[in-house]
């Protein structure tokens, strides 16, 4: 007979197991793990930001070195204020990870509840809450997040209120239609016969079932935001000029576009490898999550 | 009987996390012209995976070790993928379980029938719609040979609206259309209710007979095989281990899994109480030393745990692979 | 032997939904008017092809669904409309085996968790929970490392097993098993049977084994009713069943299951065309369409279910011949 500090300790070995067979997984393909490369080294900058580079450099104006090209004193250039590229763009990972984060995860809480409530309960309640969910989906997201920012004024929670509000209508359609699927699969069933009551099938059961693809799916949305909330900066809806975000740098930076090219690309790439090695996580965790149950 | 298809030997391993999977681990067996042949075994036997080699269809993940497939005398494993290309839907066919994998869901069963027949039809100076009309008046008439009622309607359907036993004559209808020389049918029955599995099975028995094709029948039901096929191939673990006529095999089983397989069924017909085999079926990464089947038979020898039992002719067209025939002199160590 | 449970006149029709207002369009006619008993000890073997409402019945008595009419009665007492802590009652009385063992058990969940969930909500207190959980293990022939494995690392045998031990949780008298030996191989599926009935021996469950194989149910059954568009159309003890039966259809079934055996040549009967849609309402036997003796009654009025002998009938016009 098993004592209980021992099966706690075969739970652990589980737990490892399952853990060493995804990194298998993921680590096949090189893209993938390429992929969590950057997406580490983008959350890693975030964090250490601030105590790399002295974040007061964003306010400061420096005239006598504006738009100077890349150098050995100043590796990516600087921008149109004088201020030393490199050390923005390393600021701005903050900003920009925090934006995309706060997005998603917003949106995701949202999205679940009303898409769950939705496929659980169906009938008219489904019908209302679906019909709602469609008229936001059918705003073009850009169309609406200006709107949004128009009426509510140019700030950096704004910015993220209105990307809120666009996003969280396709993942409560992904909730519910993985309730409802889920709702009629045998264990639910074989839950409810077992006499296991509503809330806790639908916690401990139905829940953790469908909201994997939905992971799947924000990490990719990871990237989207963070390429939206940019855009929107870009046409000036974003945060001040103070603010080292990478939308803003690029939108200053494209004035000058023929005369120091450097302004634009490098805050450019910077959103470009970050929303690229977030959609390669999310790659590898459709393929980590999805055949595993196919062992 | 004159042999069309000539399996010797075949071994195929497939790369996976687990491991190597040892398949298929020697099979061997031969297919006259006009004959059905019944492939028997449960999941894990090899019965799909030889289906697919013989067809050239295996994963990427598949590696063909050894064997040869004689098929008219020609080695199929030789081939290039053009030659194969033109042999597999002409010479050689299948049928599956899941119509869905072989009917699209969104081009309606006529236009995907005549898809198949003009691909595969001589060029014969005739125009474009000339051809079109000659395949779609053949394809109504195979549907009609196969007992669709109104076979021009069903041309125009599309296949949600048609049910299952319908949709197999319709994959029936397709296979046999070309003349093939032989046709793998892979569990075409299994997922049928027992009232259209007799009407399917009668199907393709006439239909089988009047173009004297070839089939290999893969299933586990050993009664629809009792009920079609002339011969019957047992696989366990990637090998075949008994192979001969169904009234001699299925009356006097030479090998003891052969015969714990017929002992297991529970029966229609009599009161019979089914025995279960024991043990469990052997993992391929790591298969048992030796005859794959004795941690579960009860004959075991000595020299079943350490030789892999030659596959030798008992009686006539009857092959068994077990000690308890070889006389303790045929057995290779450890294929 | 006395009776454990009765079905009177149950039906159930699905309604069909259109449109953002929800309305019904028409009815899926799953079960009409079945009616059967089963004696405690006993197996009713309740068998038809896909489609026919066999697997409705068993949901039915499970209370997953709830009958559109009739009455559902067990051990005297009409549960027909129970709920609350009455069903609650029930459940621990009455419990299902389901069809695909896969799809029956939460892959995320490993199976010790599974059971004590059970023992959870049935309130068997916390320190027994673990011994419990081996003893169940062990009944239905596994070991107690199984309990630390998640579905999809065992084998389908294995993963048959756990969802009986997960029945039996609760220590029931009545058990639905819907299919339990379909996904399963040849071999293993005689383990499983032999454990069901090695079970009833042993504790005295009564069963309702829904499946499509006569083979089974020759074996596992005391008695058997087939079903056919959503109705009971014959009952009988089974060796009458597959020595007697009266009904065409059972005839028909019963000739057209293969036999194992290529000696034995029979007289099968192939019935021409499709089993009826169960949208369409029924006028008449829902059989005639196919049956080879049909007549004029057949096609105008519903056969009702006439008595052949002691717990045999059979809806058939032509029993009213004789």
């Amino acid at each position: 007979m098993v004592q209980r500090a021992q099966s706690r300790r075969i739970e652990l070995e589980l737990r490892l197991k399952d853990i060493k067979y995804a990194i298998w997984l993921l680590s096949r393909n090189k893209l993938i793990v390429l992929g969590f490369a950057i997406a580490i080294f983008y959350i890693v900058l975030a964090i250490i930001g601030p105590f790399v580079v002295d974040p007061k450099i964003a306010q400061r104006v420096d005239y006598l070195n504006q738009h100077k090209p890349p150098s050995w004193e100043h590796i990516f250039g600087t921008d149109d204020i004088g201020r030393d590229l490199l050390s923005m763009i390393i600021l701005g990972a903050r900003y920009d990870l925090w934006i995309a984060g706060v997005v998603v995860f917003l949106a995701l809480s949202i999205g679940i509840v009303v898409g769950g409530i939705s496929g659980y309960i169906g009938g008219r309640l489904d019908e209302l809450f679906m019909r709602i969910t469609d008229i936001f989906l059918a705003f073009p997201g850009l169309i609406l997040a200006m709107a949004i920012t128009e009426v509510l004024g140019r700030s950096f929670t704004n910015l993220m209120l209105a990307l809120v509000i666009v996003w969280w209508s396709g993942y409560a359609r992904i909730m519910r239609g993985q309730f409802l699927a889920e709702k009629e699969k045998p264990y639910v069933q074989a839950a409810k016969v077992l006499g296991i009551p509503a809330w806790r099938i639908v916690f401990r059961h139905i829940l953790p079932n469908s909201i994997y693809p939905l992971l799947v799916v924000a990490t990719l949305d990871v990237g989207g935001v963070m390429l939206t909330a940019a855009g929107l900066s870009f046409i000036g809806l974003g945060p001040s000029p103070f603010e080292p975000e990478w939308g803003q740098l690029a939108a200053r930076g494209s004035n000058y576009i023929f005369q120091a090219p450097w302004e634009v690309l490098f805050p450019g790439l910077a959103i470009l490898f970050a929303s690229l090695g977030f959609n390669l996580v999310g790659d590898g965790l459709r393929d980590v999550l999805d055949p595993r149950l196919r062992r | 009987m004159d042999k069309l298809l000539e399996v010797k030997d075949l071994v195929v391993r497939f790369r996976t996390y687990r491991g190597i999977v040892k398949a298929l681990n020697g099979v061997t067996f031969d297919v006259n012209r006009g004959e059905i042949i019944g492939l028997a075994g449960e999941t894990g036997s090899g019965k799909t995976v030889t289906g697919f080699t013989i067809m050239r269809l295996l994963p990427p993940n598949a590696m063909i070790i050894n064997g040869s497939i004689l098929f008219n005398g020609i080695d199929l494993l030789k081939l290039d993928s053009k030659e194969m290309a033109n042999i597999r839907g002409k010479k050689i066919t299948a049928i599956f379980q899941d119509p869905h994998t072989y009917l699209n869901p969104v081009f309606r069963i006529g236009d995907q029938f005549i898809d198949i027949l003009l691909h595969h039809m001589k060029n014969e100076n005739k125009s474009k719609s000339e051809m079109k009309k000659d395949a779609w008046a053949q394809a109504v008439e195979m549907l009609r040979e196969v007992g669709m009622p109104a076979p021009e309607n069903v041309m125009r359907m599309y296949p949600h609206e048609l049910s299952g036993g319908m949709k197999q004559r319709v994959m029936i209808a397709m296979a046999f259309s070309l003349r093939p020389e032989l046709i793998i049918a892979d569990e075409p029955t299994t997922a049928l209710d027992v009232s259209i599995q007799a009407q399917v099975l009668e199907i393709m028995k006439e239909m089988q007979k009047k173009y004297n094709t070839s089939v290999i029948f893969i299933t586990h039901d050993l009664g629809v095989i009792a009920e079609v096929a002339r011969r019957v191939a047992v696989m366990y673990a990637g090998r075949i281990i008994e192979f001969g006529r169904v009234e001699d095999v299925f009356k006097e089983p030479l090998h003891p899994y052969t015969q714990g397989l017929l002992f297991a069924l529970p029966r229609v017909d009599k009161d019979v109480k089914p025995q279960s085999i024991g043990g469990t079926v052997p993992d391929l990464v790591n298969p048992p030393k030796g005859c794959a089947f004795h941690p579960r038979c009860k004959y075991v020898m000595d020299i079943c745990r350490e030789s892999v039992p030659n596959f030798i002719e008992i009686g006539p067209e009857h092959y068994v692979a077990c000690h308890l025939y070889t006389g303790n002199k045929g057995g290779i160590k450890n294929a | 032997m006395p009776e454990l449970i009765r079905v009177e006149s149950l039906a159930k029709y699905f309604p069909i939904y259109s449109g953002i207002i929800q309305k019904i369009i028409g009815y899926v006619y799953a079960v009409e008017d079945a009616t059967f008993a089963v004696n405690k000890g006993e197996t009713l073997g309740l068998v038809g092809e896909t489609g026919c409402g066999k697997t409705t019945v068993g949901k039915l008595i499970v209370k997953l669904i709830e009958p559109t009419k009739g009455r559902i009665i067990y051990n005297n007492y009409d549960v027909t409309k129970v709920h609350g802590s009455k069903l609650k009652e029930y459940r621990s009385k009455v419990q299902m085996v389901f069809q695909d063992p896969y799809a029956s058990l939460n892959p995320r969940m490993i199976v010790r968790d599974m059971l004590f969930e059970v023992m959870k909500y049935h309130g068997i207190p916390k320190p027994i929970r673990y011994d419990h959980a081996v003893k169940l293990m062990e009944r239905v022939g596994l070991s107690e490392e199984h309990l630390y494995r998640y579905p999809h690392e065992l084998s389908g045998g294995q993963r048959q097993r756990v969802v009986i031990a997960r029945a039996l949780t609760v220590n029931p008298e009545f058990i639905v098993l819907d299919e339990p030996t379909a996904s399963l191989d040849v071999s293993v599926q005689a383990q499983v049977l032999d454990l069901l009935k090695e079970l009833q021996e042993k504790h005295g469950y009564t069963y309702l084994f829904i499946t499509h194989n006569l083979a089974v149910v020759r074996y596992m059954a005391t008695h058997v009713a087939v079903m056919y568009r959503g109705m009971i159309v014959e009952k009988a003890p089974t060796k009458i069943l597959f020595s007697d039966s009266k009904h065409p259809y059972t005839q028909a079934l019963l000739s057209s299951v293969p036999i194992p055996d290529p000696t034995i040549k029979r007289e099968r009967i192939i019935l021409k065309g499709e089993p009826p849609n169960p949208i369409t309402p029924i006028k008449g036997c829902p059989f005639a369409h196919r049956c080879p003796y049909v007549f004029d009654k057949c096609l105008k009025e519903v056969p009702p279910s006439i008595k052949v002998d002691n717990g045999h009938e059979a809806r058939c016009w032509l029993l009213e011949k004789r």
